[in-house]
């Protein structure tokens, strides 16, 4: 109880490092969700609506790469932009910039997968009209993805809810340096390591007001589908 | 009348099932085309054939004279509007529905809704322009949806079924609407539709699929004119008859009588039916099943009957014969 009381008292009391870590990871998920969602949103649209050979191993691909292990994102990525690896001498290791690369390559098959399912369900009476009124192939899946817009927004809603809870991507390619790459989930894994659950609580306590949130956001968009 | 479409021995399926076979048909510019058929005959692949959504596998399909190639369907489109069986509607207005296809042609938005406006006020639907157009009744989507293609002012107007499920005021709506734009504005207008009466009353041009071929269909016994006198009983004057009917609606042009209603007889009948007229048989046919005569009278008009073999050869009945033709007033029904 005790540890619950300050826990609250560093969350209602702003903290500055409980709230460095929040702004942190907050704004490392979004980048990484926003770059995710620009990239995967025409993807998934052009993998619903196009015909072309491979598309449903690349669909049963995408489905298993929705599980991948953020340990193993942090890995490949670690391997790339460590010093001996492709791009080490870009330095972005230990960066913000590592952790929204890893972050990225996480959430992009959920939101091209979960774009592409939303987009797939469109009535075909929609691209159908859209042909018949002279739209080419962009300007139809434009319009398509504009009207299944709930789908798609729950697709990027659930890509930001997986990249803000994450631990592995974020402690392996940012190190977890303090006021600079710690976000919510490294710094509870931090703290509890060190056994100061209060800090650990009270960022607990905000991850999990954030996770209802994204909980809520998606509840909202799957009542508008229906 | 020159032709917009020529479809020559065109063979078109879905998934190695032939729909159209070997099918011809001719569409003239300026037309009023109605095709029949039951479900899966192929009328709504015609009309998808006809806006180039689809090519067919064998044969031709020419537009204003010139064979259609493979990849023009794009540009042709252009030129025709269709109007499917149940339209989409966007998740947004009924303006920006219908202004649509003028957003997808590039049209800057002061004058695609001034379109539009005027487009659904052709349509008899100007007052639902800011309601959100999921949640309009079929028939105010059916004309929303004419409205969308009527916008763009298109050549060919290409409708499926399009007075389906409608109630009266919206069927009679488009029934007005479709001949005004070919007499008025020249425009060609392609129906596929289940409706009889509707094709008749258009006055469509009408052809029956069946077996994956169009067949010219001829309206037997339907005849134009209109209603003279009020109450209960009254008389249907047609350009060369006067038939006494019941309960027809005053506003009644169309009326059809059942060729099996008619009774031929060499001599005038003492019967309570009040329609008897004097006739001449010009022709007689066996029906498929070999089972009826279809004989046709000449009486002012040309009139059907169907008569079975063995009453054909008791009467002892032959070509240039002068008969009556009895049928009751309850047989001449309003289309």
């Amino acid at each position: 109880m005790g540890a619950l009381a300050e826990a609250a008292r560093l969350v209602s009391g702003f903290d500055p490092e409980v709230w460095s870590a929040v702004v942190t990871s907050l704004r490392l998920s979004l980048s990484s969700t926003l770059l995710a969602t620009l990239v995967g949103v025409p993807l998934g649209t052009l993998i619903a609506l196009g015909t072309f050979p491979g598309r449903e191993a690349l669909r049963v691909a995408l489905h298993t790469l929705m599980a991948l292990p953020t340990v193993v994102v942090g890995l490949l990525v670690y391997g790339m932009i460590g010093r001996s690896g492709a791009l080490g001498e870009w330095g972005l290791l230990f960066t913000p910039t590592a952790i929204v690369i890893g972050q990225f390559i996480l959430v992009l098959p959920i939101i091209v997968h979960l774009s592409a399912t939303a987009i797939e369900a469109a009535d075909p009476r929609l691209v159908l009209t859209c042909r018949s009124l002279c739209a080419g192939r962009l300007r139809t899946a434009a319009i398509v993805a504009g009207q299944m817009r709930a789908g798609v927004l729950a697709a990027v809603v659930a890509g930001f809810g997986r990249v803000v809870s994450e631990v592995g991507v974020s402690m392996l390619l940012g190190g977890n340096i303090r006021g600079f790459t710690r976000t919510m989930t490294t710094a509870i894994a931090l703290e509890t390591g060190k056994g100061e659950f209060e800090f650990a609580v009270a960022l607990g306590i905000i991850l999990l007001a954030i996770a209802m949130g994204v909980n809520l956001a998606l509840h909202f968009l799957g009542g508008r589908r229906r | 009348m020159t032709n917009l479409f020529e479809l020559n021995g065109v063979c078109v399926g879905y998934a190695n099932v032939p729909v159209l076979q070997e099918f011809n048909l001719v569409v003239g510019k300026g037309s009023l085309v109605g095709l029949m058929g039951g479900n899966g005959s192929g009328k709504t692949t015609c009309l998808h054939l006809l806006d180039f959504l689809m090519e067919p596998e064998a044969g031709e399909l020419l537009f204003d004279g010139v064979p259609v190639a493979s990849g023009d369907g794009e540009r042709l489109r252009r030129r025709v509007g269709f109007v499917m069986q149940h339209p989409y509607m966007l998740d947004a207005t009924v303006l920006d529905n219908v202004a649509l296809g003028l957003a997808i042609r590039g049209v800057a938005k002061a004058e695609r809704q001034k379109t539009a406006r005027k487009a659904l006020e052709e349509v008899g639907l100007a007052q639902l322009g800011g309601r959100n157009a999921t949640r309009l009744s079929g028939g105010e989507v059916k004309r929303v949806a004419l409205a969308r293609t009527l916008a763009l002012d298109p050549e060919v107007l290409l409708m499926d079924e399009p007075t389906e499920n409608l109630d009266s005021d919206s069927r009679a709506a488009i029934e007005r609407l479709l001949p005004q734009l070919v007499e008025q504005r020249g425009k060609t207008v392609v129906i596929a539709s289940h409706d009889r009466g509707s094709l008749i009353r258009l006055g469509a041009q009408s052809w029956r699929i069946e077996g994956g071929r169009a067949v010219a269909e001829r309206w037997e016994n339907v005849f134009r004119g209109s209603v003279e006198g009020g109450g209960k009983a009254h008389h249907f004057m047609t350009a060369g008859l006067t038939l006494a009917a019941v309960d027809l609606p005053p506003e009644a042009h169309w009326v059809s009588i059942s060729p099996t209603e008619v009774i031929i007889s060499k001599t005038a009948m003492a019967s309570s039916a009040r329609n008897q007229l004097r006739a001449k048989i010009i022709a007689a046919h066996p029906s498929k099943d070999g089972e009826k005569m279809r004989v046709t009278l000449d009486c002012g008009e040309e009139l059907i009957a169907s008569v079975t073999c063995d009453s054909w050869a008791e009467l002892g009945l032959e070509r240039g014969a002068e008969v009556y033709a009895t049928f009751k007033a309850s047989a001449v029904k309003a289309l």
